[in-house]
């Protein structure tokens, strides 16, 4: 059974309810326009591991998996859903405290007319960029941050959109005992506004603000200091808004958000009474076959959680989220250093994207045309100046800044480490009928002493890649991905190679192997070097209908798994897996 | 909706953030002075010679002050863990020799023997306690609301509590080098009863050998590394067994008394070596004691 017993079986109870009282009947009764439709998904990710003491990888369980079952009723005037998540024996990696169990955490009713919309259960939510609220379920990095409470949206006239809502965050099988309350306010004036509209411009204004109301009695937060007992003071409330202008004028569109919150000290900032601000300018233009992308971002002591006691390194009790601007690699040596925005000592980031297609017969763009794409982000520390003589690494720590105001900051100011930077250039081309080539070369300086707390400073990386993929036959791919990185630091070089032979509709096969050929890390004892050994993965993939099941065997190498910024640690694993997803 | 409708739920809306406080703390109220319950205590000196050491283990019985065993668990690359023994170190300012910590090095983020100061048994440990990250700490293995093990923001409350809990035990501890073996430690422990109603403990006896000022590689947040840091109280092995052996007393005065023959490693420093032993059972450590091993000069 699940560590939180009482909800698994009150939300059945009320999911059967609901289903035996109000759908069920309304169901039998449907008109053609009145009827509820069933729909949902099974993902199951299963483990059956195996010890490997050359890559570290332990068995601690015969068999590990995450499994989710979603159900979802629709009817035009009212949603219910639910989800069953059996986490009681999890994947390596997800082993949290707190995180295993099963039951059903997810549920919610939901009613709707044309202008409003009332939901009561969990639910997800965000206003605008995420930057003081955003609530999400990120499977892959073990994240389920709902709110448990109420929400009402109103769109009572066209162009507005109003949101309140208020509820306790999910943390993993429980709810933090904080209130969580917040309302956001959206106005798309060119709908008022027809000169705007003559233009061809549409200006949209946001404003939110959300309150964590946190009793100070339930913590108490001992500080030594010079021989002498305290506790913290801790503020009831916190408050966070944010205000926001987007403006489209044709292929143009320009987002300006800015954020503030107020005094927060909880685990995570080290307990600094200190406000929080973070700064978004984003601005991009598309039109057919060029696409340009330029954005600047500066946050400062944003980390928010809805327990200020919060130690989990695994993004637990978040409220908030600040985009990454950084890419998302999908290529797995690209993707070996992966960013993680540093939403608690702040950071500088910028980013730069430019998309064009070469043109049909021309002479860079061939038969087919050409994709390129080039991507530059950097990411920088901001300026601090630390209270309380702490200078940010010395010995001793954060401690020595609970209670105080931590450090001050000049706006503009950088600080004096980099964090991240890459350039990302990426070719796609259709050579003939039956063969197309992607490639990618990939230049990054990784911070992977601030980023992973690992001993190494900057990592600096070149990254090659070559994807082809050759039609056999009318139902046959073969596609083959030979990957390259090279570097002096940490780890030293590896190489990837992929062969994947599609038989449409049905069969997937895929072979890899990722190679660690460097040997030039430092700081690697006697015992634990972990270079020179071959990560290998075999899968066979079978697709019917909705159905996908997959089967493997194979090593997966120690490392953080990132999206959007949000990162988790995943330890060295072996063994066979098996996949299944069903949508219906 | 009419534009009266429309207004009112737009004023409603800008009215909510109104509806809660803010809590502003100034500067000088963020820090509330607590004190605690039980006075700071000034470290006694250790017994400089055997008939010190042979006096304090035979003195009369009498009710004693509750100690707390910190367990820290810690390692050479967890860079957050020297604020973790800061804060032992300001327990042990405060509280003297009721403070006994021992510092326990296992493979995460660790050095394992005979490169570091990780060994089995420190990962036996963090395996046994479901620790996932480090710095940890058990308190006397009292759970805290959240489980025994402690993020270290809440040893120092912890602390505070558990030493204002009676207890029923006193352990005296009486430790030498072997005169005619200075590869063994001859260890005496006496398991005493207190309790002037008489009432039984039961629990487990567990004996470790610690050791301190060795100097080793530490890592400090933000990449920063020190390699000659001193570490203090590191957890060397336990004597009588992973998870010590059964003891039971009785009555006031009631006493068990252990004695054991403790090999002592090449590489350790006999004159820096300590004895620490306490007892336990399913719900907390009743009793600690820690002596220094003496060593013929």
């Amino acid at each position: 059974m699940s560590n939180n017993r009482h909800h698994p079986i009150a939300a059945i109870a009320t999911i059967a309810a609901i289903v035996s009282t109000v759908l069920l009947p309304l169901a039998a009764n449907a008109q053609d326009d009145d009827k509820i439709t069933l729909s949902g998904s099974i993902q199951s990710d299963m483990l059956l591991p195996q010890s490997d003491k050359d890559i570290g990888a332990e068995k601690t369980e015969d068999f590990q998996t995450n499994t989710y079952v979603d159900l979802f009723l629709q009817h035009k005037d009212f949603e219910a859903g639910a989800r069953l998540e059996y986490l009681e024996h999890p994947l390596p990696g997800f082993d949290d405290s707190g995180f295993k169990g099963w039951g059903v955490p997810h549920y919610y009713v939901k009613g709707k007319l044309d202008w409003a919309e009332l939901t009561v259960g969990t639910y997800y939510e965000q206003f605008g960029s995420g930057l003081i609220l955003r609530t999400y379920e990120e499977r892959s990095l073990g994240i389920d941050n709902s709110l448990l409470g109420g929400r009402l949206v109103l769109r009572p006239t066209k162009g507005l959109q109003l949101k309140a809502l208020g509820g306790r965050q999910r943390r993993y099988w429980e709810h933090n005992k904080a209130w969580l309350t917040g309302a956001d306010v959206e106005l798309g004036l060119d709908e008022w506004m027809p000169a705007l509209q003559r233009h061809d411009m549409r200006l949209t204004l946001g404003g939110s603000w959300v309150n964590k109301h946190e009793n100070p009695n339930d913590d108490h937060i001992p500080v030594l200091r010079n021989g002498k007992s305290y506790e913290l003071n801790l503020p009831r409330y916190v408050n966070a808004w944010d205000a926001r202008i987007n403006l489209n004028i044709k292929d143009w569109s320009v987002l300006a958000e800015y954020a503030q919150k107020t005094d927060d000290p909880q685990y995570v900032n080290g307990y600094i009474y200190k406000k929080g601000s973070a700064a978004l300018l984003s601005t991009s233009y598309s039109r057919k076959g060029l696409s340009l992308l330029l954005q600047a971002k500066r946050s400062e002591n944003m980390a928010s959680t809805s327990r200020r006691t919060e130690n989990s390194t695994h993004n637990a009790s978040s409220i908030n989220h600040l985009p990454a601007f950084t890419l998302d690699q999908t290529y797995a040596l690209a993707a070996l250093y992966p960013y993680a925005t540093q939403t608690t000592d702040g950071e500088w980031a910028y980013q730069a994207e430019l998309g064009y297609n070469f043109k049909r017969k021309t002479a860079l763009g061939g038969k087919y045309g050409m994709n390129l794409k080039v991507n530059y982000s950097y990411v920088r520390a901001i300026d601090r100046q630390f209270e309380n003589g702490y200078t940010g690494n010395a010995i001793g720590g954060q401690t020595a800044l609970a209670g105080t105001g931590g450090y001050t900051s000049k706006f503009f100011k950088w600080g004096d480490q980099t964090y991240y930077q890459d350039l990302d250039i990426q070719l796609s081309r259709k050579f003939t009928k039956d063969f197309k080539l992607n490639l990618m070369y990939m230049n990054q300086r990784y911070n992977i002493t601030q980023i992973q707390q690992h001993k190494g400073g900057i990592v600096h990386c070149d990254i090659f890649v070559a994807d082809g993929s050759y039609q056999l036959a009318r139902n046959t791919i073969l596609r083959v991905e030979a990957q390259y990185l090279s570097t002096k630091q940490d780890q030293g070089d590896w190489v990837f190679g992929l062969a994947e032979l599609s038989l449409a509709p049905h069969w997937m096969f895929t072979l890899s192997d990722m190679w660690n050929c460097g040997d030039n890390d430092p700081y690697m004892r006697a015992g634990e070097d972990n270079t020179h050994y071959h990560y290998y993965q075999a899968l066979v993939t079978y697709n019917i209908g909705s159905h996908r099941l997959q089967a493997g065997y194979g090593r997966t190498r120690e490392g953080i798994n990132c999206s959007g910024g949000v990162c988790r640690k995943i330890p060295a694993q072996k063994g066979f897996t098996l996949s299944y997803n069903y949508n219906f | 909706m009419n534009k009266k409708t429309v207004s009112l739920l737009f004023y409603l809306f800008a009215l909510l953030p109104f509806l809660t406080a803010c809590s502003e703390i100034s500067e000088n109220e963020r820090l509330v002075e607590v004190q605690p319950d039980i006075a700071p205590q000034p470290d006694e000196p250790e017994p400089e010679d055997s008939a010190a050491i042979d006096s304090l283990y035979e003195a009369p019985v009498e009710a004693v002050a509750r100690r707390i065993l910190i367990e820290d668990h810690t390692g050479q690359k967890c860079p957050n863990c020297p604020d973790a023994t800061d804060i032992t170190h300001q327990l042990a300012e405060l509280y003297g020799n009721l403070i006994i910590p021992v510092a326990i090095h296992s493979k995460d983020l660790g050095i394992m023997e005979p490169e570091g100061l990780g060994n089995e048994l420190g990962n036996t440990y963090y395996a046994h306690w479901n620790i996932t990250s480090k710095p940890a700490g058990l308190i006397s293995r009292m759970d805290g609301g959240a489980g025994v093990v402690m993020d270290k923001t809440l040893w120092a409350m912890a602390t505070q509590y558990i030493l204002q809990q009676p207890t029923s035990l006193d352990i005296r501890i009486k430790a030498a080098q072997q005169k005619d073996d200075a590869t063994h430690a001859a260890i005496d422990v006496k398991v005493i009863c207190t309790d002037s109603a008489g009432a039984a403990v039961n629990g487990k006896l567990q004996v470790w050998l610690t050791e301190d000022s060795i100097v080793a590689e530490q890592d400090f947040p933000n990449g920063q590394h020190q390699a000659d840091y001193v570490h203090n109280h590191v957890l060397r092995t336990a004597v009588n067994g992973t998870w010590g052996e059964d003891v039971s007393v009785s009555g006031f005065a009631d006493t068990r008394e252990f004695h054991y023959d403790a090999p002592l490693a090449a590489g350790w420093k006999p004159g820096n070596l300590a004895v620490v032993a306490f007892v336990y059972n399913d719900e907390q450590v009743v009793q600690v004691a820690r002596r220094k091993l003496n060593v013929e000069k």
